[in-house]
């Protein structure tokens, strides 16, 4: 599985953290273009692309591929 | 992770001046930002087309959510909604009309086109982002908050009991009535689905967290995640329900499909 998080849109609501069944989401460390800190996927290997988080995600950041 | 994707979604995003309208205004984990994600999903599995539709928001922050939908929209006067749905349904009867209109839009300022665009049945689908409050000007007390809520100007809590939007849409005529939670998303997207197919005046109630004015005042938090799950605290299904006393149902919210009927539609002088 691929996810992939626009970083400029997230807005570090943490609502992927919340719906993720198998928390595959931390935060990055990094600050995106509007100063908020965004989500990372880092336990990527983890995903079974049940889509929650891109269903819930406010900002449509997050785009889950299945490989 | 090899090159970017972005959620195919995203087609239905309005570009404005050669760029994408995102990422939208609404605050960190608002719930118009999940209804704006819902109601794609319910575009997409119905293939319609937002380009030969016509949306409709009021003021406040739900009525931003037509603003970044690639569609024909009218940023309308505060409560106004329903009178310019009317208007445009009249004219042109085959275009499909969604509002989009908070609570504060819909249930104070709009109260009486909302009550009155029921009775009708005019053929519009309104979909209302219950936040409890009156976000957008500072978090202020709405018909929908609930009692004894501190707010802004309510520092001692609510005195009022609050509005109930379904059983007002039922009372009033409306055909095709259904609440839920931002935390429910399936649901939100099939009711999204089932209100756009529906020929008749559908309301869906979304339940929605305020983290910025809210969640602040009322809860004392501006965590999206805890609001949500007090927002679950706060609401059971029509199942739950059915075996519960008044007593514990006092001050909570039923969630489900109420209501879904057919009647003669609103056509001014003649009934299609």
């Amino acid at each position: 599985m691929s996810v992939y998080i626009d970083e400029n849109l997230c807005k570090s609501c943490k609502m992927c953290v919340k719906f993720c069944p198998k928390d595959v989401f931390a935060l990055s460390g990094k600050v995106n273009n509007k100063g908020y800190e965004y989500m990372a996927a880092v336990r990527e290997a983890d995903c079974i692309a049940c889509r929650l988080c891109e269903k819930t995600c406010p900002d449509l950041a997050i785009y889950v591929e299945k490989d | 992770m090899s090159q970017a994707k972005i959620n195919p979604l995203r087609q239905y995003v309005r570009w404005f001046d050669g760029r994408e309208k995102l990422p939208h205004f609404f605050c960190s984990g608002c719930g118009a930002g999940q209804v704006l994600n819902y109601y794609i999903q319910a575009l997409d599995k119905l293939g319609m087309d937002p380009n030969r539709m016509m949306h409709i928001g009021g003021v406040g922050c739900t009525a931003r959510i037509p603003v970044y939908i690639s569609t024909d929209m009218m940023h309308g006067v505060h409560g106004r909604t329903l009178a310019w749905a009317t208007g445009i349904k009249l004219a042109k009867p085959e275009l499909p009309v969604v509002v989009f209109a908070g609570d504060g839009d819909l249930a104070s300022i709009g109260g009486n086109h909302f009550i009155h665009a029921a009775r009708r049945n005019l053929d519009v689908t309104v979909v209302c982002v219950n936040n409890l409050n009156f976000a957008m000007t500072g978090g202020q007390v709405a018909p929908t908050t609930p009692l004894k809520a501190h707010t802004m100007t309510t520092p001692y809590g609510n005195a009022e009991p609050r509005f109930d939007l379904v059983e007002l849409a039922i009372a009033s005529g409306a055909t095709h009535v259904e609440r839920w939670t931002t935390s429910r998303h399936a649901q939100c997207a099939a009711a999204m689905q089932r209100a756009l197919t529906h020929k008749g005046f559908s309301l869906i109630e979304i339940i929605s967290q305020c983290p910025t004015h809210y969640g602040r005042y009322a809860l004392r938090t501006g965590d999206p995640v805890k609001l949500m799950e007090w927002i679950d605290s706060q609401t059971v299904t029509q199942k739950q329900a059915e075996g519960m006393s008044a007593e514990e149902l006092d001050g909570k919210l039923v969630l489900g499909e109420f209501l879904r009927v057919e009647r003669p539609v609103f056509a001014g002088t003649t009934f299609a």
